[in-house]
């Protein structure tokens, strides 16, 4: 089983997919210019979470970089208040562990709040090819279930459709003969709701990931908005908790400190509306919470990631802040990086986890070195220069053509010297006047992309006519 | 002047909560009478109630549900049944359901719950409207001082569920909808019971 999911197109397909679909442009437009908004104000009226993330930054580089006593702590924690834990090395070992659970258990229905890990692991498909009925409870990633699809973001997974697609796909997937399915966005809200009500409280088990995992009391704390998590955490008999090796945080006291985080750079709010800490199951006085916890540490690749030069990029609290800043995602939002890991985090991490033979293209060719991403990163993860390393390697184990090789060569020997690139401005304005707009290099790159006129007179032709002018006059 | 319920107020409301400031003279059950009528639903008149033991005393409550129409279940009258029973049957039936706080934090706007043998945590999360009776005294200025507190006592409680809010999403298109999962109205009583 592959350790990270891909799509198997070609990243001219997904790019010019994703350019081409006005839905998904409108929506992303939207959705990262609101994100981004509520983001910078949030800290600049709260100069306590600034400080705070000042602190947590440090701290969770530290955690990272001493994680394996930290995570034998947790472990000694969440065994001693009644939970059990089990370290996955690869997706598979995921899969296997917890059918072993259900079955046991004789479970049958299943649900689950949001969670990348389980998306890395595939962990419905693995599920469902067992026969365990899967339900995703997530509004976001409900849509994205019903319809088969990948997330397009980490926060809205179903960012790239608009409510009449969504009315469709409920009418086809979910509604029964006498449901009215609304077309307004709450009418939607509303049915997803009733529908999913009857999940919660017809499951076995419930899964959920886990944004932090604090080693002083083995606790595991989801964040969600819509109340999902509570569901899940409180009204199944067996829960399982699906948690990256990197989530790690050493105490209580770190655990403040980032706590609210992932929400300010997240979606511009203090705390998001439901945070669920869980130290262990429930006790035998006690009337919620599951009768089972387990919770399952995921390496798959985080190891070797930790062991490389890449390291700080597991200080990453998943806010999808730097998704929202990136010219890249504006553009082609998630589906184009054929990920599930997509933006700036998803260029690093796809390869470090997926291998560079799949996922080379990412770092190679989605990123503009802007550097927006490492401004908005709450943890301060130099983002471009890690991409710039793995665009390095990349290029180096699998070359470009040898005649694309020659025509970068030349292009950059000829913009190497001032008097190079002049002449290139001028044969650039032979070959417009000559529509040579579908041969060599460009063309391809102006399939999607409009290209500027060059001026029948630079600003630097202009000078210099203007310059020999006044020297006559 | 009460600092940390003025900012508590202001942030919870900004979440889209709302906020009663209850008066000892006007009695406890008198604005817990008002309270419910405001926010139950003739079709599912059932309200259920957990007393950690910070009620306000004296209240009646299964009086009080009665003169607006409603049945007033507690943890009493659910231990007959099996928790699916409890919980299929009547929780998700009921159309308010009544809880304290363990704290409040005032910076986030935010209510913090323990689950234990008394508290029922999905009486804050499967019916439409969740009333919340906080004690003046339980309000922190910040999030942190009230976080600290959960591991002030030594262990940590097993499930420990921070309210911030109603249940919200901007899934579709962006655009927040309230009531997604959770309840829809989160009203807060707060008072010097």
């Amino acid at each position: 089983m592959e350790r990270l999911p891909h799509d198997p197109r070609p990243w001219p397909a997904r790019r010019d997919e994703a350019l081409h679909d006005p839905v998904l442009q409108a929506t992303l437009r939207r959705v990262t210019h609101r994100l981004n908004t509520a983001r910078i104000q949030a800290y600049q009226n709260y100069p306590a979470g600034a400080e705070a993330r000042e602190r947590a930054k440090h701290r969770k580089r530290e955690a990272v970089r001493e994680w394996e006593p930290l995570l034998a702590q947790a472990e000694q924690q969440i065994t001693a208040h009644g939970g059990q834990v089990f370290r996955a090395a690869t997706p598979g070992d995921v899969g296997a562990y917890i059918k072993k659970v259900a079955q046991e258990h004789g479970v049958q229905r299943i649900i689950k709040s949001k969670s990348m890990a389980t998306e890395e692991v595939q962990l419905n498909a693995q599920l469902e090819a067992t026969g365990f009925a899967v339900r995703e409870t997530d509004l976001g990633e409900y849509i994205i279930q019903l319809a088969h699809e990948k997330p397009s973001h980490i926060l809205a997974p179903a960012a790239h459709k608009n409510r009449q697609q969504i009315q469709a796909l409920f009418r086809e997937t979910v509604a029964d003969a006498h449901d009215v399915v609304s077309d307004d966005i709450p009418g939607l809200t509303q049915f997803a709701r009733q529908k999913l009500r009857q999940d919660f409280l017809s499951a076995d088990m419930g899964i959920t990931g886990g944004n932090f995992l604090v080693a002083e009391t083995g606790t595991v704390v989801v964040i969600t908005n819509e109340g999902n998590a509570d569901m899940v955490t409180t009204l199944p008999r067996i829960l399982i908790s699906l948690v990256g090796l990197e989530k790690i945080v050493q105490d209580w006291d770190a655990l403040i400190d980032i706590i609210q985080q992932p929400a300010l750079s997240g979606v511009g709010q203090r705390l998001s509306s439901y945070t669920t800490m869980i130290s262990g199951p429930r006790g035998p006085e006690s009337w919620e919470g599951p009768d089972e916890w387990h919770v399952v540490l995921l390496d798959n690749g985080r190891q070797a990631i930790h062991d490389g030069p890449y390291q700080d990029v597991l200080a990453c609290i998943r806010c999808g802040a730097c998704l929202n800043v990136c010219p890249v995602f504006q553009q082609v939002g998630g589906h184009g990086y054929g990920s599930v890991y997509s933006g700036p985090i998803g260029t690093v991490i796809s390869p470090l986890i997926g291998g560079m033979q799949t996922f080379g293209e990412l770092p190679r060719y989605l990123c503009t070195v802007c550097y927006a991403c490492q401004e908005a990163c709450p943890m301060d993860i130099p983002l471009p220069e890690q991409i710039i390393g793995l665009r390095s390697q990349a290029v180096a184990e699998d070359r470009e053509p040898a005649a694309v090789r020659t025509q970068y060569r030349l292009w950059g020997q000829a913009w190497s010297t001032v008097h190079g690139y002049r002449r290139s401005v001028q044969a650039a304005r032979i070959a417009q006047r000559l529509a040579l707009r579908h041969v060599g290099l460009a063309a391809g790159w102006l399939k999607t992309r409009k290209m500027p006129p060059v001026a029948a007179r630079t600003f630097l032709e202009g000078w210099a006519h203007e310059q020999r002018r006044r020297r006559r006059a | 002047m009460h600092e940390p319920v003025d900012l508590f107020t202001t942030q919870w409301r900004l979440l889209g909560g709302e906020v009663v400031l209850a008066d000892a003279a006007v009695g406890w059950s008198h604005t817990i009478e008002d309270v419910l009528a405001g926010v139950i639903d003739p079709a599912f008149p059932t309200v259920v109630g957990f007393d950690t033991g910070d009620w306000p005393k004296d209240v009646p409550w299964s009086a009080l549900c009665e003169t607006i129409g409603a049945r007033f279940y507690d943890r009493h009258d659910l231990d007959v049944l099996s928790r699916q029973e409890a919980l299929q049957d009547i929780v998700a039936h009921a159309s308010v359901g009544v809880t304290g706080a363990a704290w409040a934090a005032a910076d986030t706007g935010t209510v913090a719950l323990y689950a234990s043998a008394q508290t029922s945590l999905s009486a804050s999360l499967l019916p439409p409207t969740h009333v919340v009776l906080l004690p003046k005294r339980r309000i922190y200025a910040t999030l942190a001082e009230g976080l600290r507190a959960v591991h002030a006592q030594g262990a940590v409680p097993h499930l420990v569920k921070l309210i911030s809010g109603p249940s919200m999403t901007a899934d579709i298109e962006g655009q927040l909808v309230v009531g997604v999962h959770g309840p829809r109205r989160v009203v807060t009583v707060i008072g010097d019971w």
